[in-house]
């Protein structure tokens, strides 16, 4: 069989790779302009909207919505894969686009009621003075505007035009060739599309809304941000600094124990004591439980009328108001994830060659030196990978304070997760949850900008 | 082989008229707040009420309250899994109604399931009823009261006080002195669910229980409630209660406490723990004035536009049942049911919870009724021990609680 070479798969710019470039994007041109009306008859009363289809995508309003997003991304893949000269590539993304649009036409209609759209019918009959329910409702009817059809004719003809003749064989090699990667991709890419890519959109989007979770966000452009950063006196502008400068100091206080004990435990074991398999076990134990496993019981050890800790001391300290607070928080968190660190040290250590401690013990190098100078340099990519791992989990705190301590104390231990949580699922005030979260997002993401630079820095060669 | 096939025929006619005649039950999906000892109570409930009929079977999934406050929006929001009735807190139920959440109840269905309102305890009856329509059946009301230890009271001879059924702040720290100087070394009371007791003492102040003059703005920061935070703080400067993070459940249990101030929930466990305890309303700053902070399990509705009128009638048969037989409720799980006719239940009489039955005492039942009870809720129970041991004043309390209730309002 011919072999073929990477670069036969790329062709030329023909005019049918540019007319599909062309309508590819005025897929999108024309989603955007695309809307849909909607009636419906409560009471002999007939009221009716128009909604476009980007509100709609954000409305998140039913299931049939999430082949939106799966269309948009299968198209964007498509124009890329054209761009690269990539035909089949391109045609078999604008086919599942058109697959998913289409199926999201015929889902879409089919739904009786959406919520999306009872929203403005309501108002609109409210405001007609009908004093109705929503099982009064008995459907909404949906007309697609022209562009809807026009959008997916585009996605159509873009997935006509590069079909291959499979008649050829050539061209049906270059297909399978072309097309059995994505192949294996295909499940996990589709997960990830609906299930992150989607959320990750549409929580971006909540952040410029104003929006309780049960009807539809408004969008509200920089209001959050401007409430949170600039507005002294707001709630959020309090829990905004409190949760975050509580989120740092819990990073600060943990981050470095959560290195050092791993690490001399590591190490301990590394001298291949008596039972030290079994010590392994025993400290990586913990991270098999679960937070909330871990935290409670903590929390009976830690109790100021029952926990084992003031009975071995004798004392009648309250652990979970400050100053004690956080070190009970910092101790939980520590004693929970040593175990996964540790694993990573020993397997360093164990990497890093006997003869250069018998070389050093020959040079009369006692123990601190052998460690200060041959162990901890030869440890110096998993220390580095271990620190930026745990500063993004520790970032990432909620449990250990939300059940040690909660909002209690003035809220000293209230990080910044815990706001978010609660604005959103509890107090319904969904867009400024959202908010904090991408701020929260933001500060994570420049920190380990940092810190992947210094990795990458430190690569071993 | 033809009487063969006769008889198979002949069979086969008898159980096909037989299934018919047997028409299949309407099937009820109930979601409850009740867990642990109190769900099994509930699910002891509704196996009584399945076994009593063919007609209608229940299913009974019970969860927490934020679990069901959490789930219940989304399954009406896409209109899938909502349960044919539910049980939320009364208090929960005008938001609801705002959001459209709920449906009302037609009074004329339920009343052929005999679901009328003179059945029920007034004060919890007329808090669901709200632009002329009905939404919430009460399956109890549940208070803060106040619990005594009998043989403490016995011992340091401190029953005159609570003779009059009733309990004083000023009677609270004088038997607290008496009984210390006669030797006692515990706590005299407690500051527990902070935000309950300090509704009971906040409604005797104001009768009216004005969380809100519009119905929307918080009013929270006024002199009412500051008064009601001097209180508790002065309680605790003068060291009659017990101090921050104290088990006091179980300081109450091992007597090592006079008054316990607690929900009527716990008398179940009260009973269990062996103690010999009397009940009263809440602690009071008179009795004329007295008001003990009262919530009310409702049974709901939740929108559900596939819902049958077939369904409704059998989810108001039910809910019915569980009225007329609520003696259970009442001594398993220690609430006082809503349905009158538990006053004629001679076992109930004796309970000690009884006098929230009581339909003469059903304006000392402070409930609440908020439309942003939610919000309130959370903003104010966080205050909680901070004002007490100072860690806020209480004038930096009353503002935050409005201000965080005020700034949600406007970002929701």
């Amino acid at each position: 069989m011919r072999q073929l070479s990477p670069e036969s798969t790329k062709q030329r710019f023909t005019p049918g790779i540019i007319c599909s470039m062309i309508l590819a994007a005025a897929f999108f041109v024309l989603f955007a302009l695309s809307g849909v009306d909607a009636a419906t008859t409560v009471k002999d009363t007939t009221v009716s909207t128009t909604m476009s289809l980007p509100q709609l995508f954000f409305s998140l309003s039913s299931a049939s919505i999430l082949l939106i997003p799966l269309s948009l991304v299968c198209m964007i893949c498509a124009l890329i894969a054209l761009i690269n000269r990539q035909r089949n590539v391109g045609m078999m993304f604008s086919l599942v686009s058109l697959i998913s649009f289409g199926l999201f036409m015929i889902f879409f209609s089919g739904e009786r009621i959406n919520s999306a759209l009872y929203s403005p019918l309501s108002d609109a009959l409210k405001e007609a003075g009908v004093k109705f329910k929503k099982r009064d409702v008995d459907s909404i009817a949906v007309t697609f505007h022209p562009t809807v059809y026009l959008t997916l004719a585009c996605a159509g003809l873009v997935a006509g035009l590069n079909l291959p003749h499979l008649t050829r064989e050539n061209e049906r090699r270059l297909l399978h060739r072309d097309l059995l990667p994505y192949a294996y991709i295909a499940p996990h890419l589709l997960f990830f599309v609906v299930f992150f890519i989607t959320p990750a959109v549409y929580g971006v989007y909540a952040a410029f809304t104003k929006w309780d979770l049960f009807n539809e966000p408004v969008f509200v452009g920089l209001d959050n941000f401007k409430t949170m950063l600039l507005e002294s006196e707001n709630t959020y502008y309090r829990q905004l600094r409190n949760g975050l400068w509580n989120t740092i100091k819990f990073v600060l206080y943990s981050v470095p124990f959560c290195i050092l004990v791993p690490l001399v435990l590591a190490v301990a074991l590394h001298t291949k004591v008596r039972g030290s398999k079994f010590f392994q076990a025993l400290y990586y134990f913990p991270s098999l439980l679960s937070i909330t496993t871990v935290t409670l019981s903590w929390r009976y050890m830690f109790s100021p009328d029952y926990g084992v800790v003031n009975r071995f001391f004798g004392s009648t300290e309250n652990w979970f108001t400050p100053p004690y607070s956080w070190a009970v928080i910092v101790i939980v968190t520590v004693w929970w994830c040593t175990g996964a660190t540790m694993v990573i040290y020993q397997s360093a250590l164990a990497s890093i060659p006997q003869d250069h401690y018998e070389a050093a013990a020959v040079d009369g190098a006692g123990a601190w030196q052998k460690f200060l100078h041959i162990t901890l340099p030869g440890m110096r990519y998993p220390l580095i990978y271990t620190f930026v791992t745990s500063v993004i989990a520790q970032f990432n705190i909620y449990g250990q304070p939300l059940i040690l301590t909660g909002f209690a104390n003035r809220e000293a231990n209230a990080v910044l997760l815990m706001y978010i949580q609660e604005n959103a699922v509890k107090k319904q005030v969904a867009g400024m949850s959202a908010a904090m979260a991408l701020v929260l997002g933001l500060c994570i993401m420049i920190v380990s900008f940092f810190q992947l630079r210094l990795m990458r820095n430190n690569a071993p060669d | 082989m033809k009487k063969f096939l006769s008889l198979i025929l002949a069979l086969a006619m008898v159980l096909s008229l037989a299934a018919v005649a047997h028409a299949d039950p309407v099937q009820i999906t109930y979601w409850s707040v009740f867990t642990g000892a109190d769900g099994a109570t509930m699910q002891g409930m509704v196996d009584a009420f399945n076994a009593s009929q063919d007609e209608v079977f229940v299913t009974h999934t019970p969860m927490t309250a934020d679990d069901l406050y959490q789930k219940v929006p989304l399954a009406v929001q896409t209109g899938t899994g909502i349960p044919s009735v539910c049980i939320v807190h009364i208090e929960r139920i005008p938001n609801f109604v705002a959001q459209e959440m709920i449906y009302p109840y037609d009074l004329d269905l339920i009343a052929e399931a005999g679901v009328k309102e003179e059945n029920y305890n007034s004060a919890a009856w007329e808090r669901t009823d709200i632009d002329d329509e009905h939404y919430g059946i009460p399956l109890d009301v549940h208070s803060y009261v106040t619990y005594y230890n009998k043989t403490l009271f016995d011992q340091y001879d401190l029953n005159s006080y609570v003779e009059d059924g009733y309990l004083t702040f000023d009677e609270v720290k004088e038997l607290g002195d008496k009984a210390k100087a006669a030797g006692f070394t515990g706590y005299v009371t407690d500051l527990g669910w902070m935000r309950s007791q300090l509704l009971c003492y906040y409604g005797q102040l104001d009768p009216e229980l004005t969380l809100s003059k519009d119905g929307i703005e918080p009013c929270i920061n006024n002199d009412n409630m500051r008064k009601v935070f001097e209180t508790m703080k002065d309680l605790w400067e003068g060291g009659y209660t017990s101090v921050k993070n104290t088990d006091y459940s179980s300081e109450f249990y091992s007597g090592n406490m006079l008054v316990w101030s607690e929900g009527i929930w716990m008398k179940a466990a009260a009973v269990d723990a062996g103690i010999d305890f009397g009940m009263l309303p809440a602690i009071c700053y008179s009795p004329e004035t007295c008001m003990s902070w009262t919530s009310s399990h409702n049974f709901v509705q939740f929108a559900d536009e596939n819902r049958t009128e077939e369904e409704d009638l059998a989810v108001a048969k039910f809910i019915n049942f569980m009225g007329e037989n609520s003696l259970t409720w009442a001594k398993d799980a220690g609430q006082c049911p809503a349905h009158l006719s538990i006053n004629d239940v001679a076992e109930f009489t004796s309970y000690p919870q009884a006098f929230l039955a009581d339909p003469a005492r059903a304006d000392e039942l402070a409930i609440y009724k908020y439309l942003y009870w939610g919000l309130f809720d959370t903003a104010f129970s966080r205050v909680g021990w901070d004002f007490v041991d100072g860690t806020i004043s209480i004038d930096d309390a009353l503002a935050q609680i409005d201000q965080e209730i005020h700034d949600a309002i406007a970002a929701q």
